[in-house]
């Protein structure tokens, strides 16, 4: 290949540069279009961040070594590296999942003259990349606070590569395991009732393992009997499981300067293999999972049951409950929320009664169930902040129809309420059969949660319309799109409004049962119109703004 | 005697200081800037007026320690009457300190026509007035000599506008400019409380106003609602007036500051000290709009006096001094900067601001570190008063933080100044003073969300009075016919683009500039041109996808921004991206959008059925749409396009990727739908397509009009479509001049 006379190689390395270039594109030509002072005060804020939470790890480690006399060690550094990692490996692969197999741009790369491993292998690193800067913000200044704490010569030696590899097992194992993931996950879309059973076989398995292993728990659990008692069960515990991390335990001896000759050759090797691993067993299959993404999918008939409707409303809402049921992800997701929302509950609720709370009583109950329920609730009701920038192209559709189209809002709304209202029922009805809370402090809770979680689903919903990122979806397709800054920011919403919900609900209670109760479900109704009404009204306004 | 004394003082600086006014006359430059000499006298005078009061407030008044009416140094009654005077007199001073730098009517007429007569009555009850500060009727002590010198001057420049309006003879509405001068006053009255007050008329009662109690969260409402309801009534206001109520708020906050809160006789209580400082701080950034000062005090202060709403560290009850001082006082430090900004007398602090605040809060840090190694250790601390300074010399942030007590105790720097043991906890202060940047900057991130918040608010205000009247236009504008009606009857049968431009965000470049086009019925018209030439564009705007930036453009007589519903029944459109539901079937899908236009139920199933059958996906129809081929997808948006039966059908780029079976079959449709009578606009590269199907073509390039032809001209001139498609696609620059293109245009509409 020549270019301005001189030979250009064609090497892999060159077709691998250029192929993570164009997937970074976009997000590298969005910063060239900030200006100079504006990167530099962002990267500014970022070194913030990041001396932020090295400060939070600092004084928290600090913290629990003072207070709780636990002991810095290699095997808690090792316990804790494993646990983040798992949590790391599993977000990875969903994260893999849409990335690798469904994101649309393959239809495009795949047309590329590259072999597939070299998009694999781009894809990857594009992801591995992106890990890396996550991890500036998380493991990074967690390691260096410990390594401040008690780290030695070696610590600071073995630091960068530790910490370059912590970040890139995740993205290899998730590679990996991404393989069989994918071809599980389209068995069980195709096999509905192979998914149901699995779903309710896991739901009385982790029923039952939950009530067995609370059962185990003294009741009354008196934390400050059970002080001392506690924390060496939870050093044993972190050790045995520290026993169980082979490859973080070299990690671990790495950093504590513990045989280093043999440690270091060790990590690498494992590492190594698991990389060879990827490279070998996960790029052949690479192709065939993302071409039978790509090809059309297999003859799926329906039988025609369409009902006329003279409402707008109806028409919209039986095209988005149809799409919900046949979307395999957002099906799963709200799946998820309603069976195990309650089993969570459960559990908590289960541990707060074994607690003596005989001073604050049901109120510190409530509370918590509140700050619990909307928290999570509202992570989930967060898909709402990409519910119209999900439509994509379809988008199309809406603003040339002859109707007052917006309503198809509403139509979503009502769809993301029912799931909401399915699972605060399911929720009070387990916490009615579980717990000893009085049948009135339960259905004002239930009513409480209901208003604040509408209000929130407003709130996310008002995100999108202010902010479409109907562009994106349109790209990238529903699965493409990963980081969609206004689902982030309803989670952060939804954070906030459930601690301070929570709050509130204990300070007012403890004013009066009454009186706390009539003034907690007025600012509930409050919160409720306002998100109402400014949803309302930001739809009126911004819905015909809304284009691509 | 000494009544009579004191008010001929006061009738003698009245007329001197009118006297000398109207001697003063012409202006004054100085560092080029002109002043008129009388202003620029009676400003003066309002200084004087401001450092000879300040020093008296300082001194100590006998009443301020008193609990209730009985017991006291005057009678019940009497110590009533003072007390309320003591306040109107307050208000009084301040508003003739600023009498002369703001032309403001009720301000003018309140110390022309009120102000004196509550001067005079000072001089009326002279001796309780004494006894009352002083204890006694000691005429002759200090402090009631400056009082009575502070309420001569204050006399003197009220009194000399009084002189003004008698000589003008100016009382027309005598009473009403009473009436709006006394409720103008009666505003301010309030915030000018001497904060003694409460605790001398009703002694000491109320609850403790900490822990959140009834009373404590009375108190936060009112510190939080002030802000609220002081933005809401003075955000109209002019300039002048906002800033006059700032100056007015931060003159009464520094006034009882020093009339009570900074003990005479004690270091700490000296301005030095967070709100205290912010206090102070805030009257002369107002006054001087002292930025650096004003974004210390934004920054920092506000902060803090949230904290001290939220958790005060006083036990007192409701009507002590006290707890008077300290809401007062906070409510001032949380509410007065952030009022600054939201009234727009100080702007959004940008990074420069910043830059600027922490410059002050470092001197700020830097004096209160050295003033308390200093005064802790200084033989001067005869009392011995612990003086701690923004929390830099106690155990106060340790006590919270007990992982910082070595970077207190290990870093200590000391040396001997004179008789005093300097003493600095320097890396301990230096922690301190980096906490507190880092947390201007993440107050800085709180205000720029409230910034944007406040903003997303008005805009949605300011739309939603854009869109009534607009909709009030459109009626106006169709003169009493129904909306449903065409705005403009005459083009009924016609699309119409007038003058139409089209600009995407973030750019100034337009993707469409300026284009003018009629489309008839019965025409099958086709729009070429480049990539990027602006074709889709122009589809977008006229289906209603997009917004139109410049221009109109008219479907049926309906224009489409304004009477977009109408315009959209008469329309269907075919996208170039396969807009359809891959998870629904190619039924639902089609019975969706019939919905959408709604269509009767027999119609729907009848076209369903003919179209299904033209284009041979009747098989397929009950298939999930993912499962389609791309020829399929595009055969089922034909469809959807078709089952309203529209009167305007509009293709982008309908043939691309189709296999010549589908694109005959979707060219027949095309042909037969203008042939009964309707429009049918469609954009295309496949030149030859363009020229078998249509009628008249337009060619437009770089987001212009080149020409409108009917197709049998151009081949009637001998020129193949595809050589003039190439002229200007690949030479936009070598187009025909404007007068030409429109006469083209011109002249081939007419010829349709």
């Amino acid at each position: 290949m020549k270019e301005q006379g001189k030979e250009i190689k064609n090497t892999p390395l060159r077709r691998i540069k250029y192929l993570m270039l164009l997937q970074m594109g976009e997000r590298l030509r969005a910063k060239k279009t900030q200006s100079g002072k504006k990167r530099a005060f962002i990267a500014f804020l970022k070194v913030c961040a990041s001396i932020a939470v090295f400060a939070v790890a600092y004084f928290a480690l600090g913290y629990f070594r003072d207070t709780f006399q636990m002991k810095l060690s290699k095997e808690l550094l090792i316990s804790i590296l494993f646990l983040t990692q798992l949590v790391g490996i599993i977000s990875a692969i969903g994260s893999i999942l849409s990335i690798l197999y469904t994101s649309k741009e393959n239809t495009m790369l795949l047309a590329f003259p590259c072999k597939y491993g070299e998009i694999f292998i781009s894809k990857l690193a594009v992801f591995a990349l992106e890990e890396v800067k996550k991890s500036c913000f998380f493991i990074f200044p967690f390691l260096i606070a410990y390594g401040v704490l008690v780290g030695g010569a070696a610590y600071w030696i073995f630091l960068l590569p530790v910490w370059l590899m912590l970040c890139l097992f995740p993205v290899v194992i998730g590679a990996i395991l991404s393989i069989p993931c994918i071809y599980v996950k389209r068995f069980l879309e195709k096999h509905m009732f192979l998914y149901a059973l699995l779903i309710g076989t896991l739901l009385v398995f982790a029923f039952v393992l939950l009530t067995v292993l609370l059962s185990k728990l003294p009741t009354p659990v008196r934390l400050v009997a059970i002080y001392g008692k506690f924390i060496v069960a939870v050093e044993e515990f972190l050790a045995s499981l520290s026993r169980l991390a082979v490859w973080y335990i070299f990690l671990g001896n790495l950093l504590f300067g513990v045989k280093i000759w043999l440690f270091l050759p060790l990590a690498l090797v494992v590492f190594a293999a698991f990389g060879a691993l990827c490279f070998y067993f996960a790029k052949p299959f690479y192709f065939k999972a993302v071409s039978s993404t790509v090809e059309a999918g297999r003859n799926k008939r329906h039988k025609p049951r369409h009902h006329k409707h003279n409402n707008i409303f109806l028409t919209f809402f039986r095209k988005e409950i149809k799409l919900f049921v046949r979307n395999s992800q957002s099906l799963n997701s709200a799946v998820f929320t309603i069976l195990t929302f309650p089993l969570l509950s459960y559990v908590f609720n289960f541990i707060l009664a074994a607690i003596n709370t005989n001073v604050l009583g049901d109120f510190l109950s409530v509370a918590f169930n509140v700050m619990i329920t909307l928290s999570i609730l509202s992570t989930h009701n967060a898909n709402s902040a990409s519910a119209l920038s999900s439509e994509g192209n379809e988008f199309s559709i809406l603003k040339t129809a002859p109707s007052n189209t917006m309503i198809i809002a509403w139509a979503k709304i009502a769809v993301a309420e029912i799931v909401n209202v399915i699972a605060l029922l399911t929720t009070f009805v387990m916490l009615t059969i579980t717990t000893e809370l009085s049948l009135a402090n339960l259905g004002l809770m239930t009513l409480v949660l209901f208003l604040m979680t509408s209000g929130h689903i407003f709130w996310s919903f008002q995100l999108d319309v202010t902010n479409p990122k109907i562009l994106d979806y349109a790209m990238k397709g529903g699965d493409g799109v990963v980081n969609n800054s206004n689902v982030a920011r309803a989670v952060i919403i939804g954070f906030f409004t459930a601690t301070i919900t929570g709050v509130l609900v204990l300070l007012l209670l403890m004013d009066g049962f009454v009186s706390g109760w009539v003034r907690i479900i007025l600012l509930a109704a409050a919160f409720f119109a306002a998100r109402l009404y400014l949803f309302r009204s930001n739809l009126k306004v911004y819905f015909n703004d809304v284009q691509f | 005697m000494n009544q009579i004394l004191l008010a001929l003082g006061f009738a003698a600086s009245a007329f001197l200081i009118w006297l000398v006014g109207s001697f003063l006359k012409g202006e004054i430059t100085i560092r080029k800037k002109t002043y008129a000499r009388k202003d620029l006298f009676l400003k003066g005078l309002s200084v004087l007026l401001f450092l000879l009061y300040t020093p008296y407030l300082f001194s100590f008044e006998v009443v301020s320690d008193q609990v209730g009416l009985s017991g006291g140094v005057n009678t019940p009654v009497v110590t009533v009457l003072t007390g309320l005077l003591k306040w109107v007199t307050y208000f009084t001073l301040a508003a003739t300190m600023v009498l002369a730098f703001f032309e403001k009517k009720p301000l003018a007429d309140f110390a022309g026509i009120i102000a004196p007569v509550v001067l005079l009555l000072n001089a009326v009850f002279l001796k309780p007035v004494t006894v009352s500060i002083v204890g006694s009727a000691d005429y002759f002590h200090w402090q009631i000599v400056l009082y009575a010198i502070v309420l001569s001057l204050a006399f003197g420049i009220t009194g000399a506008r009084t002189i003004e309006l008698i000589k003008q003879k100016d009382f027309s509405a005598f009473f009403k400019r009473l009436g709006k001068a006394g409720l103008w006053s009666l505003v301010y009255l309030p915030a000018f409380l001497p904060v003694y007050l409460p605790q001398l008329f009703f002694g000491i009662i109320g609850d403790e106003t900490l822990d959140f109690t009834l009373t404590h969260r009375l108190l936060i409402y009112i510190s939080f609602a002030f802000p609220a309801l002081a933005y809401i009534a003075f955000r109209k206001k002019s300039k002048d007036e906002r800033l006059l109520f700032l100056i007015m708020l931060s003159l009464s906050g520094f006034m009882q500051y020093f009339c009570y809160t900074a003990h005479r006789d004690s270091l700490t209580n000296l301005p030095l000290h967070l709100c205290n400082t912010a206090i102070v701080l805030m009257l002369f950034a107002y006054v001087f709009r002292w930025k650096s000062v004003f974004y210390f005090t934004y920054l920092v202060n506000v902060l803090g006096a949230f904290c001290a709403i939220l958790l005060p560290n006083t036990s007192d009850v409701l009507t002590e001094a006290g707890v008077i001082g300290f809401w007062y006082n906070h409510t001032y430090a949380f509410a007065l900067p952030i009022l600054g900004v939201a009234l727009g007398i100080f702007e959004r602090p940008n990074i420069k601001l910043m830059y600027g605040a922490i410059a002050a809060f470092s001197v700020y840090v830097l004096a209160a570190a050295v003033l308390n190694g200093w005064l802790n250790n200084s033989p001067l601390n005869v009392n011995g008063d612990e003086v701690d300074y923004f929390f830099l010399y106690s155990d106060f942030f340790i006590d919270k933080f007990a992982w910082a007590v070595p970077l207190k105790y290990d870093f200590i720097w000391q040396f001997q100044l004179g008789d005093t043991l300097m003493t600095f906890y320097w890396v301990y202060n230096l922690v301190i003073w980096a906490v507190f940047v880092a947390l201007m900057f993440a107050i800085w991130g709180v205000y720029g969300l409230l910034y944007k918040t406040s903003d997303a608010h008005k805009e949605l205000a300011r739309r939603k009075k854009l869109m009534r009247f607009d909709h009030a236009q459109l009626l106006k504008e169709l003169g009493g016919r129904s909306i449903k009606e065409p705005l403009h009857p005459e083009g009924a049968t016609m699309i119409k683009i007038t003058n139409f431009s089209k600009t995407y965000a973030g750019t100034d470049k337009k993707a469409v500039k300026d284009l003018n086009l009629e489309i008839h019925e019965g025409e099958v018209f086709g729009f070429i041109g480049h990539n990027g030439a602006g074709k889709s564009t122009t589809i977008k705007s006229l289906v209603g996808i997009q917004s139109i930036t410049e221009g109109s453009i008219e479907v049926q007589g309906y224009d489409i921004a304004r009477q977009p519903l109408q315009a959209k029944l008469n329309m269907g459109y075919v996208s170039d991206n396969h807009a359809v539901y891959e998870n629904l079937t190619g039924r639902e899908y089609i019975s969706y959008v019939a919905d959408l236009y709604m269509v009767s139920e027999k119609d729907k199933n009848e076209r369903i059925e003919k179209y299904a059958k033209m284009f041979g996906l009747e098989k397929a129809l009950d298939n999930e749409i993912k499962c389609y081929s791309h020829g399929m997808k595009q055969k089922t948006m034909v469809i959807g396009a078709l089952i309203h039966n529209p009167k305007v059908w509009v293709l982008d780029e309908p043939l691309t990727g189709l296999d010549p079976t589908s694109s005959w079959q979707i060219k027949e449709c095309m042909r037969q739908h203008a042939d009964e009578g309707n429009i049918v606009f469609f954009s295309s590269h496949v030149i030859e397509v363009v020229e078998k199907v249509c009628d008249r073509i337009a060619i437009i390039a770089d987001g212009k009009l080149q020409r409108v032809d009917r197709v049998e001209d151009i081949k009637k001139e001998g020129l193949s479509l595809e050589q003039l498609y190439l002229q200007y696609a690949q030479h936009p620059e070598a187009k025909l001049p404007a007068s030409e293109i429109a006469a083209t245009a011109e002249e081939s509409v007419q010829t349709v």
